[in-house]
């Protein structure tokens, strides 16, 4: 599979599907039901699009590669600013960490908790990643 | 590091797209490589250098 935008964005939409619709799994991480079809397919999906990534990831160009990496590692620092913007006074002013998880509609079960964990820390390191990646499209566009 | 890539490939009178398929790279690497936005690795460079027919410090210098 070669290397393109179209693939990419897939990829990353499939990721992304997977994570939100482990979210809405009706049953628990474990215990009775665990193994649900359902489960076994979003687990199945993701491990897909993990190794379609590894794929779509060795057929990439140097430059595509060297501009990923960078697009990463500037998106998880503005990212990592976010987080602290947000942790920082939430643990300071707020009722700390459960004020966070109160965002996300009121964590009850360890599942929504995990997922409010997953989503406090690699959703503004994605989000980061998206933005420093949009401006350096469209300065290659401008260019 | 400075590059004469665009010159030679004006001489050669081929598109972005043509020597981007020829090196099978991306036509947006290629066009960050010309720009001096991007360096190449050393394989690519030398590739580079190859499908032009000139030698690797005929397409790149340093500043």
């Amino acid at each position: 599979m070669h290397y393109s935008r179209r693939n990419f964005w897939l990829l990353c939409g499939l990721g992304m599907a997977a994570i939100i619709a482990a979210h809405l799994l009706p049953h628990a991480v474990r215990g009775e039901g665990a193994w649900s079809l359902p489960a076994i397919g979003f687990g199945g999906l993701m491990l897909l699009g993990v190794g379609l990534f590894g794929i779509s990831y060795g057929a990439m160009d140097d430059i595509q590669r060297q501009n990923m990496k960078s697009d990463w590692y500037w998106g998880s620092v503005l990212g990592l600013c976010a987080l602290c913007g947000v942790v920082f006074p939430a643990v300071l002013f707020g009722s700390g960490l459960e004020s966070i998880a109160g965002f996300f509609h009121g964590a009850e079960t360890p599942k929504e908790y995990f997922f409010c964990g997953i989503m406090v820390m690699m959703g503004p390191f994605g989000l980061g990643y998206l933005l420093v990646y949009l401006f350096r499209r469209l300065r290659e566009i401008k260019s | 590091m400075k590059n004469r890539i665009k010159v030679l490939r004006a001489e050669k009178d081929w598109s972005q797209a043509e020597l981007a398929e020829k090196l099978n790279i991306a036509r947006q690497s290629l066009n960050a490589i010309e720009n001096g936005k991007a360096d190449p690795a050393l394989p690519l460079g030398m590739r580079i250098a190859a499908v032009f027919g000139v030698k690797v410090e005929e397409v790149f210098s340093l500043d």
